[in-house]
């Protein structure tokens, strides 16, 4: 049952001093995927990635990797290479020496590691730059070597903890590609740690998230921004006003009636198996980019209105971000995207109409864009 | 924003120049020590290393080459050579029982580090004259050592230890000891330990990054380590002095002896001129060879 993964997580667990990083973490990880695992720091995706790799070992569980298990071997005994958040190239060797540094380890013969290395410089479009040395290296190269580095001893999974961090947004936009494009010529296995939601979209084939030591959520990037199955993954990836809701009534045809925020009736589309019951209190997620603002109310019958106080809009640039006050009665403030504000210089279009911060605007919601979300825990 | 401009030269102006004096003021008492009690008596010693010995151990202020002429004297050769040799050993030992100490102290020691550094630097606190006096107890005819040898009947006569190479030996490393080890744990302390995960994550086991990784990157610790052990140790006199005999005759005993029992102070001057003239050089290129080792 372990065989027909590359990688298999079961049910680890791991504290720091009492401090509980890692609750009862299961994952799989299937040949040539590219797997991400995403969340804020502090929720135990690194430690996940240091136990893969034999840095930590997990207080219960198991690690199985091609079908044996791993748990407690050392990190030199496991053929899982690791791309370090700050690269830990050898400071007292050259480009050279790092990459054939594992080479080196299995005394290879020297026109082997040679070969080796200029076929592992020249996939991340670094070759002849053998013989410098790595402080004369840029971060983006340091970046490469690294990979380099840790590719060329044909690892059977590498693991990325967070590897773009230090480098600036356009050279990690144009890394992320290379990265994507680097794993799927090699058909390697990549785990890929970071608490970038972007990046995790941009690259992964499934992505994992992680809050508070748990799995929140597994499944390819479409799914889970567009399902998300808890209302920390509908804000974690991509924003989502998360507002209380009431579930009135489940209607057939996968809809169900909803008391929004005690005050508003709405029909949405519902899964399904719910996670409450009727007359129970649930969350709903709204993506900021679904609202869309009008000068008054809508017409259209399947579209539910709400009026809004004005309270601020941030200038994003591309887009910019509204933040509004709904009716009366709401303590929550609500976040839209306006994309195409201010394109003629005043804020005519995207619908804010000249409305000024401490005006009123109207809110407009198609039921199809609300994700009904459990109850947030407690916890 | 123009007023700033106008303003901004005088301001740093003003700022640099307190700065400026401020760092002077804060250097003044250590300088004026420095330069009262260690330039001043090596000055001294120079121009005394030129005169000559008057009658009774004075000093008869006539200019003369004679004692570095003496100095050089291939009589005193082997003496340097067997300070050398001591410095060199007691460096050696430290080194091989210090970086795995240091190792031990940095890797695995998590809560009781600054207790065990603490426990290491005793010898620093202790007076060297303690020291001796107690190596000379375990040491001795009816030492520690011999005494308990006896009792369990391993030997019949007591060993002769003290005044051998031996307890020179063991006198200076035990004194000059957490001069080596401090060092040692100071660069493993700051080595990022990523490099160490690197290297094991590549394959490479507990030896392979030893050899590879680990040493190689605290080798700063390593030569300041050895260099503090080195140096003073080729001009110790005190070991020699007292746990050692005629055949461990030391540079350290030859200058002190111009000066106490020969009553020639220019001759001492002028072996100490020149023991601080090799010394210098030797950490003049120990320097360099650091320089290029880190210009990673």
């Amino acid at each position: 049952m372990t065989g027909s993964y590359l990688l298999e997580l079961k049910n680890i667990h791991k504290s720091f001093d009492s401090h509980r990083v890692l609750n009862d973490v299961s994952l799989q990880i299937r040949e040539g995927e590219f797997l991400t695992l995403l969340g804020p720091s502090g929720c135990g995706k690194t430690t996940t990635l240091r136990i893969i790799g034999g840095f930590e070992q997990p207080d219960s569980g198991e690690v199985y990797l091609n079908g044996a298990r791993v748990t407690h071997l050392p990190p030199y005994r496991r053929n899982v290479h690791t791309v370090f958040q700050h690269y830990a190239l050898f400071p007292h060797y050259n480009v050279f020496e790092n990459v054939a540094f594992s080479m080196r380890l299995k005394t290879l013969p020297p026109q082997t590691i040679e070969k080796e290395v200029k076929d592992a410089l020249s996939l991340v479009a670094l070759s002849g730059f053998e013989k410098r040395k790595v402080s004369q290296l840029s971060g983006g190269q340091q970046q490469r070597i690294a990979l380099a580095r840790s590719l060329v001893g044909k690892p059977s999974l590498l693991l990325l903890d967070e590897p773009l961090g230090a480098l600036d947004l356009k050279l990690r936009e144009s890394m992320q590609l290379e990265l994507k494009k680097i794993q799927q010529k090699l058909k390697m296995t990549f785990v890929y740690v970071t608490h970038d939601q972007q990046e995790a979209l941009t690259m992964s084939d499934r992505i994992v998230v992680f809050n508070h030591g748990r799995i929140e959520q597994c499944g390819p990037a479409r799914e889970i921004y567009e399902k998300p199955a808890s209302s920390f993954v509908a804000d974690f990836l991509g924003n989502a006003n998360i507002l209380a809701a009431t579930l009135l009534e489940i209607l057939p045809g996968s809809r169900a009636e909803i008391l929004l925020e005690g005050e508003i009736k709405l029909k949405v589309p519902c899964a399904e198996a719910l996670p409450v019951a009727a007359g129970q209190r649930l969350c709903v997620a709204i993506r900021p980019e679904k609202i869309q603002l009008h000068s008054g109310p809508s017409q259209d019958a399947s579209k539910v209105s709400l009026p809004c106080v004005l309270n601020d809009v941030v200038y994003l640039g591309s887009s910019a971000r509204v933040l509004l006050s709904p009716f009366s009665g709401c303590a929550k403030t609500i976040q839209a995207t306006v994309v195409k504000y201010g394109r003629s210089g005043a804020d005519s279009a995207g619908g804010l109409n000249g409305t000024a911060p401490g005006g009123t605007i109207w809110a407009q919601l198609d039921g199809d864009d609300i994700l009904l979300l459990p109850p947030e825990s407690d916890s | 924003m123009s007023m700033l401009k106008k303003i901004d030269p005088a301001l740093s102006w003003l700022i640099g120049g307190r700065r400026q004096t401020a760092s002077q003021l804060l250097l003044l008492p250590a300088s004026a020590w420095l330069a009262c009690f260690m330039l001043a008596p090596i000055a001294l010693l120079f121009v005394v290393s030129f005169a000559q010995r008057g009658d009774y151990g004075a000093i008869s202020w006539t200019f003369t080459l004679k004692n570095y002429a003496r100095s050089i004297d291939p009589r005193y050769f082997p003496v340097l050579m067997r300070s050398a040799l001591y410095a060199s050993t007691t460096t050696a030992v430290c080194l091989a029982l210090g970086y795995p100490l240091a190792y031990f102290i940095s890797f695995y020691v998590d809560k009781h580090k600054n207790l065990l550094l603490l426990l290491l630097m005793l010898p620093l606190w202790t007076s060297c004259t303690v020291e001796i006096y107690a190596w000379i107890i375990i040491l001795g005819r009816e030492g520690l050592i011999n005494s308990l040898l006896t009792q369990i009947g391993l030997i019949d006569e007591p060993l002769r230890l003290l005044n051998r190479p031996f307890a020179v030996l063991i006198g200076l490393i035990h004194t000059y000891f957490p001069f080596m080890v401090l060092p040692l744990y100071s660069s493993l302390e700051k080595l990022p330990k990523a490099y160490i995960e690197a290297s094991k994550d590549l394959g490479g086991g507990p030896w392979a990054t030893l050899w590879r990784v680990t040493f190689p990157l605290t080798l700063p610790g390593v030569f300041a380590g050895c260099m503090l052990t080195f140096i003073p140790c080729m001009g110790d006199f005190l070991m020699a002095e007292f746990l050692g005999g005629p055949s461990t005759y030391l540079v350290g005993n030859l200058i002190q002896n111009q000066f106490l029992t020969a009553q020639d102070w220019p001759f001492g001057s002028s072996l100490s001129v020149l023991l601080i003239a090799v010394m210098m050089a030797g950490l003049y290129l120990q320097q360099t060879l650091e320089k290029k080792h880190a210009s990673w």
